[in-house]
């Protein structure tokens, strides 16, 4: 039986699945407040908070994976090879804290007063500052989603990370996850509301938002496994292990964990959720909103898990062997 | 401090200082100059257009007695419970013969290792040796991930593989430890046109997309 890779643990995945989310998360709470802000302040608050720490815990987490954690903190030298998508993707999430930390701030009612309280044009630097952020906030989230995936597409030695899809699908699933775990904001921050909804249009958006996402990723994840399953490298042991490690995700070791959490819990759930409280119309959707949404993020983080996991290395050396004449 | 990482008190004062600096100045502006200042010194770092020194493996002559693995070890003092940076594997031919290779670091063209290594610690040295500069790695284990071999292990060190025994001593050009313990000749080292000459042209490269330095006879 195929061993499964260890070398990159549970920290690496966490990183993955939390870099994810928290730009998942700033994008949702960025279009809510194009969208809406006036009904959403506090969702947006809450979310710009929860992409920050996400982005914060991930970077603490993959430092604490380094030999070396002390020399990591020397971002200048440690992330400074311009070849590297690690480098790139280190500064892109350092400034994403940055530029999401100040959008959280700003976005924070008490400090809001207080500052309005002491600068009285705060309120219109701060208007014009918020819209620059999330603009700003939109572009590094999309490029720290897709970096996840570019970070394990650049690594030659395995062949199921070495596909332009795996960037793809933990894009989509960034989104996702980030489009739940604002449900779930959305919903806790309302649930003291008294009287009509204000906001009920953003939690129709949000669910329409699940719907096409879930749909996307599920077509994305099926291109992905069908190109690993059918080998189409020319070198046939990377072929070959290509496959074995889409064949292990899907009827192996994995599968339980794969079908379970990543497409049943993660995918399909949300999916009859969002489809069932669209149909609905009310406010008694919301608790199936957040099943449905914690579904999307432990199928999320599963699918980081899993899909490392997998990332079996394929042997080149067997391949050359099997050609010499003896 | 010092001793645990080896970083000087100098660099990491340095390294506060810089930090908070590009904290307040907004790292979107720090970064593209940071990538834009190392690109040059990545392209140098991997390039290289020498003699390229690399191992050649008689697989008929191979018969598993680990010597150069033990060989290894002791020049380069691998400490006990780490993977020793050469392993003897065995492998079937197309005939399904049986056959041993001695393998370690491949020496690549174009190493993935040190185009993927974010900190600058892999280099592409002279006799387009690859090595490790212990002061620079982070221990991130991106290496390893993107080496098509699985060569690259980890030590408290940091990353841990073959660098024709340079560190240990030996010479540019003069053998290895590993080649001067193979007492059957399967283990060879030299230039690759040398090596190639050698087999009467019978050699075959290992095939991979980093132009890995082995010949496999």
């Amino acid at each position: 039986m195929a061993e499964l890779q260890s070398v990159w643990g549970w920290q690496p995945a966490l990183y993955l699945f939390l870099g994810g989310l928290g730009a998942g998360a700033f994008i949702t709470a960025v279009v809510l407040y194009f969208f809406d802000k006036k009904n959403n302040e506090k969702t947006i608050c809450f979310a710009t908070w929860a992409a920050t720490i996400s982005l914060i815990v991930g970077l603490l987490l993959l430092l604490s994976e380094l030999t070396n954690p002390l020399r990591g903190m020397l971002l200048w030298q440690s992330f400074s090879n311009g070849s590297s998508w690690m480098t790139f993707g280190a500064w892109a999430v350092f400034a994403a804290v940055i530029v999401f930390g100040l959008m959280a701030l700003l976005s924070t009612r008490k400090l809001v007063v207080a500052a309005t309280k002491k600068w009285k044009k705060f309120s219109k630097v701060r208007s014009q500052a918020r819209n620059v952020l999330a603009a700003l906030g939109i572009v590094l989230g999309v490029v720290v989603a897709a970096y996840t995936g570019v970070l394990l597409m650049s690594a030659p030695g395995v062949p199921l990370w070495n596909t332009l899809l795996l960037p793809c699908l933990f894009a989509v699933s960034a989104l996702d996850t980030g489009v739940a775990l604002v449900e779930i904001i959305a919903v806790t921050v309302e649930r003291k509301q008294v009287g009509p909804r204000k906001a009920s249009k953003a939690h129709r958006l949000l669910k329409r938002f699940v719907v096409v996402l879930v749909l996307v990723e599920l077509v994305v994840l099926f291109v992905f496994l069908n190109t690993m399953l059918s080998g189409s490298s020319d070198n046939a042991a990377v072929a070959a292990t290509g496959a074995l490690s889409a064949d292990l995700l899907m009827w192996g070791t994995l599968a339980p964990f794969f079908w379970g959490l990543v497409v049943a819990c993660g995918l399909v759930l949300p999916l009859v959720a969002a489809i069932v409280g669209l149909a609905a119309r009310s406010k008694s959707s919301d608790s199936l909103a957040v099943v449905g949404a914690s579904g999307a993020l432990l199928g999320g983080c599963a699918l980081r898990f899993l899909v490392l996991m997998a990332g079996l290395h394929a042997d080149v050396v067997a391949n050359a062997v099997a050609t010499l004449i003896h | 401090m010092q001793d645990d990482t080896g970083i000087p008190r100098r660099v990491l004062l340095q390294g506060a200082a810089v930090l908070g600096v590009s904290a307040l100045a907004g790292s979107a502006l720090a970064a593209p100059r940071d990538r834009a200042f190392a690109q040059g010194d990545a392209e140098s770092a991997s390039a290289y257009n020498g003699a390229q020194y690399g191992f050649l493996v008689r697989t008929a002559n191979c018969v598993n007695c680990q010597e150069c693995v033990e060989a290894c070890r002791r020049a380069n003092a691998t400490p006990d419970g780490v993977q020793a940076r050469r392993e003897v594997t065995p492998y079937k031919t197309a005939s399904s013969q049986t056959v041993y290779v001695s393998t370690g670091c491949m020496h690549c063209e174009e190493p993935a290792c040190a185009t993927v290594c974010p900190a600058h610690a892999i280099t592409k040295g002279e006799g387009g040796v690859v090595s490790v500069d212990h002061d620079r790695c982070i221990g991130c284990k991106y290496c390893y991930q993107a080496c098509p071999f699985s060569v690259p292990h980890y030590t408290a060190e940091g990353m841990d593989k073959c660098d024709c025994c340079l560190s240990a001593g030996i010479e540019l050009g003069e053998k290895p430890y590993c080649v001067r313990a193979c007492k059957f000749r399967a283990l060879n080292y030299g230039t690759l046109e040398e090596l190639m000459a050698g087999s009467g042209g019978r050699a075959k490269q290992i095939e991979a997309p980093t132009g890995p330095s082995y010949l496999l006879q």
